[in-house]
């Protein structure tokens, strides 16, 4: 059975449109990778699989759980670190823990989860006092409360500092050996390009692409992009070098002066060649493994 | 059972912000203050549960507004309802839960208060008529619980904090003090300014002053001391209406109907 199952969603509020029939499907235990530039619509999605927003059209179903109709049984199997939370102010990050494993009735040693999460210190001190990093770690531990089957993090390394990312990024690992799903949200490219085995990119409420991040990369190209430094580039010569064999798309960035390419590996001089051709002063060029970013920019029109 | 789960937290939250403490000073303090002044004179039973009553009918509803209206409203805007309802409850269960725990916060200081002032009585007065005193203890309960329907049910209905508020607590003042005012002025408007009905009400106007859960609150008390207060109640011409357990229908009726309406709303709109 698939942990997640979209089927053809959208939801519109009023006339503008957040999801437009997104239609996708995660297998248990994948690490799922779900990234989009701010306001693409992934957190209506995972919203809409928490039941805190109902679809216009199309159905969601978690272990087959219809998120709308049997959303309690469908949370049942899930840990869940949304957006836009607050914790309890008043109530300490144990009691936080207590309440979660009263509501999924497990019994969990609360100061193991905390430690986990680098918390340990933080136990019995109420979570009003706690700046968003802290808060952040104290929902990823109430979301690893009782084993769930699949983990839905929304933007889980906000306000995190870098080494709190990485240790974000452990657990993740760590839970998916375990033989969690993991689904988790980002609007950066590394974090899901380090753990994900798949990844579905969202752009303006439809999903873009989703395949393996070699599968991705390699529908970019080659694998290679060129940064030529340049004078006297003109309109329509990019067009030129586009139709170039082996050359995926080419851009000009920095204000004119430096053209970016995303080619195979046999095209790079053939560009370099084809400028110089049209007339273009070369200044000097380097090449570098086409990284996602340079595919996400493509994916979502460069609007990051 | 789901709901337990967010009444022990909402309890707990309770307990944490001393709002249990105050309202537990609050309720043995006035109810030591009127065991005090019932000592002094020919003691007497019924004068203590007529100043009780005369007390309770006041603050306990105003409690009650001030527990329950940000119930579910407080965790929206603040954005807590994202981690409470990523749990598997439903929001019908988040709702329940809710009611219970503040229910558990508003009669634990009402009946501490009762409990503490029964020993005095039994010290006291002659007879203590124990199965009345329970009662009495259960009504006062479910005079705060009724306000907790308001409260909580206006708070499910929107996500204007201002807005529930000001509904809170002008539910608070329209039943309480106004109601009866509001009535006579209706009565007026109806019969075209003939003072008549005033003394001698129609049927459906009795019921409808009946429905104020203060005046239920009263009508009840009234029966299970025999006090005369109102008697339009009690008189020898009052209508069917006006019995005991029509003011507790009333009574229960409010507990569930503003909840009933609140939650039609809550359960169908995006969070």
């Amino acid at each position: 059975m698939a942990a997640i199952e979209v089927e053809n969603i959208s939801k519109r509020y009023g006339t503008v449109t957040a999801l437009d029939r997104v239609d996708f499907t995660v297998e248990e235990g994948e690490v799922f990778g779900f990234l989009g530039p701010n306001g693409a619509g992934k957190s209506t999605m995972i919203n809409i699989f928490l039941d805190f927003v109902r679809p216009t059209d199309g159905h969601v179903r978690i272990f087959g759980h219809d998120c709308q109709t049997e959303g309690k049984q469908a949370r049942e199997r899930m840990g869940v670190l949304p957006e836009g939370y607050h914790v309890y102010e008043r109530l300490t990050a144990r009691q936080h823990l207590e309440f979660v494993m009263d509501s999924k009735g497990v019994a969990e040693e609360p100061m193991e989860l905390l430690g986990r999460v680098g918390l340990r210190d933080a136990a019995d001190r109420q979570a009003g006092g706690f700046s968003k990093g802290m808060a952040q770690r104290l929902v990823l531990a109430m979301a690893l409360i009782g084993d769930p089957d699949l983990i839905v993090l929304d933007e889980p390394t906000t306000g995190l500092d870098p080494n709190g990312a990485r240790e974000m990024r452990n657990i993740i690992l760590q839970e998916a050996d375990r033989g969690a799903t993991v689904f988790f949200s980002s609007h950066i490219l590394e974090q899901v390009e380090a753990v994900c085995d798949r990844v579905g990119i969202l752009h303006q409420g439809e999903l873009a692409a989703i395949d393996t991040i070699e599968g991705l990369r390699e529908s970019v190209g080659g694998g290679t992009k060129l940064q030529i430094q340049v004078e006297g580039v003109q309109n329509g010569m990019l067009d030129d070098i586009e139709t170039l064999e082996g050359v995926e798309k080419a851009w000009l960035s920095q204000e004119g002066t430096q053209v970016e390419v995303t080619c195979s590996n046999d095209a790079k001089l053939d560009v370099v060649v084809a400028l110089n051709d049209a007339g273009v002063e070369v200044n000097n060029f380097r090449t570098e493994e086409a990284s996602l970013e340079d595919m996400f920019a493509e994916y979502t029109g460069g609007s990051r | 059972m789901s709901w337990t789960a967010i009444a022990r937290k909402d309890f707990l939250d309770a307990a944490r912000s001393k709002t249990l403490w105050g309202l537990l000073v609050l309720f043995v303090g006035y109810l030591g203050v009127i065991t005090y002044l019932s000592q002094g004179q020919d003691a007497e039973l019924l004068q203590f549960i007529e100043l009780t009553a005369a007390g309770f009918v006041l603050f306990v509803p105003l409690v009650s507004i001030i527990l329950g209206y940000k119930a579910i409203v407080d965790e929206r805007e603040s954005g807590t309802i994202a981690l409470l309802l990523s749990l598997p409850h439903t929001r019908r269960e988040m709702v329940f839960g809710k009611l219970v725990g503040r229910s558990a916060v508003l009669a634990i200081p009402v009946l501490v208060g009762l409990l503490g002032a029964s020993v005095v009585i039994a010290v006291l007065f002659d007879s203590f008529p124990v199965v009345e005193y329970l009662l009495f203890a259960l009504l006062s309960v479910g005079l705060g619980v009724a306000f907790l329907g308001i409260a909580i049910g206006l708070s499910m209905s929107t996500t204007s904090n201002r807005r529930v508020t000001t509904g809170a607590f002008g539910a608070y003042v329209a039943l309480g003090v106004l109601w009866k005012n509001l009535i006579d002025a209706i009565l007026l408007l109806l019969w075209r300014f003939d003072s008549e009905p005033l003394s001698d009400p129609p049927e459906w106007a009795v019921l409808v002053q009946l429905a104020s859960p203060m005046e239920s609150f009263e009508r009840v008390t009234a029966a299970l001391f025999d006090i005369d207060i109102a008697s339009a109640y009690t008189g020898a011409g009052a209508p069917w209406v006006a019995d005991a357990w029509v003011a507790v229908l009333l009574l229960v009726g409010w507990i569930v109907l503003p909840l009933a309406v609140g939650y039609a709303r809550f359960s169908r709109v995006d969070l």
